[in-house]
């Protein structure tokens, strides 16, 4: 694809991740019927719909981190 | 062999880079099945929390788009080997060939429409109140102790939300019109999208690829023009994901 015309907004943008993952997990020809609720999981939509999408593997780190402090007598929420 | 992963359907005979690497960096092989070419990788079936891969596998079907316009295959496909993967092309054949034929040469386009606009718009109205009704509504909608009739206090306030969410969806659609009239003549297909939160309007345009430019610079003096003061978002252009279904 030609450079001039491109306007797609930064690599790391949140809404470019939100609108390449509504595209790449939500569209495109289905094979086998129902193979992609298997991989489009709560979690994928969760993640699709609201901006979570800085990295995955973040999100997960800062779950963990979330989940230490809990389990470490924080308490709270 | 642990399995095949897809990424796109091409025209029989179009190769990929034999250098090009998808999900895990595993190579990316192709198999022809009749009138078309998959382009897939051995690899085991996809995560389903994986960012990383998902952008390989996209842009993979870049790298198919630069040479011919695919057919993208949606993220999550798996197939436990090479056969399955046959077998599972083979009863669309038709309908791809459909899809090829229909997609030649056309990308797609992205644009959403923030809320702000909309937002700002229905609040600076309900602020401005309606003097035939006793006053602004903004002490009911900020919560403040009412002084009077509470109840219905409350009940005005419900119904200036039921007309603004009204006035919104009356305000969005007329948006829309006035996109449509300026790209009538470049937008093949359009298809509404869901778009992040806080979108109003999210929609998916298929264009031809020698009319990218021009498709550009028409939504762009749209933001400038009849959407000046929304926050319009333009992304790709795009294979053509969101124009596979039927």
């Amino acid at each position: 694809m030609a450079e001039h015309d491109a306007v797609v907004l930064g690599h790391d943008d949140p809404m470019t991740l939100v609108e390449l993952v509504n595209r790449v997990v939500d569209r495109g020809v289905v094979l086998r019927g129902e193979v992609t609720i298997s991989v489009a999981d709560v979690d994928l939509l969760y993640l699709g719909v609201d901006l979570l999408l800085c990295s995955v593997e973040r999100a997960e780190r800062d779950r963990a981190a979330a989940g230490d402090v809990a389990a470490g007598g924080g308490g709270g929420a | 062999m642990s399995g095949a992963h897809p990424y796109c359907i091409v025209p029989a005979g179009h190769a990929s880079d034999p250098e090009l690497t998808g999900v895990d960096g595993r190579a990316v092989r192709t198999r022809t099945v009749g009138p078309v070419t998959v382009w897939y990788s051995c690899a085991p079936e996809p995560s389903p929390k994986d960012l990383e891969r998902i952008r390989q596998h996209h842009a993979v079907v870049q790298s198919a788009a630069a040479i011919v316009t695919p057919v993208p295959v949606r993220y999550g496909e798996w197939s436990p080997d090479e056969e399955a993967l046959d077998e599972s092309i083979r009863p669309r054949l038709e309908r791809f060939q459909e899809l090829l034929t229909a997609l030649s040469g056309r990308v797609e386009y992205g644009v959403s429409v923030g809320g702000g606009g909309l937002g700002r718009l229905a609040s600076s109205e309900a602020r401005q109140g309606d003097p035939s009704r006793g006053g602004p509504a903004t002490n009911e909608l900020d919560g403040e102790p009412s002084t009077g009739d509470s109840g219905r206090r409350y009940l005005r306030a419900l119904a200036d939300d039921a007309r603004s969410r009204r006035r919104e969806i009356e305000e969005r659609s007329v948006l829309m019109e006035t996109l449509r009239a300026r790209l009538v003549g470049v937008v093949v297909e359009e298809r509404l999208t869901a778009g992040g939160r806080g979108d109003v309007v999210s929609v998916a345009h298929l264009v031809g690829g020698e009319e990218r430019e021009r498709y550009v610079g028409l939504v762009r003096d749209w933001a400038d023009g009849e959407a000046a003061g929304y926050e319009v978002r333009i992304t790709g252009p795009w294979p053509p994901y969101s124009f596979t279904q039927p």
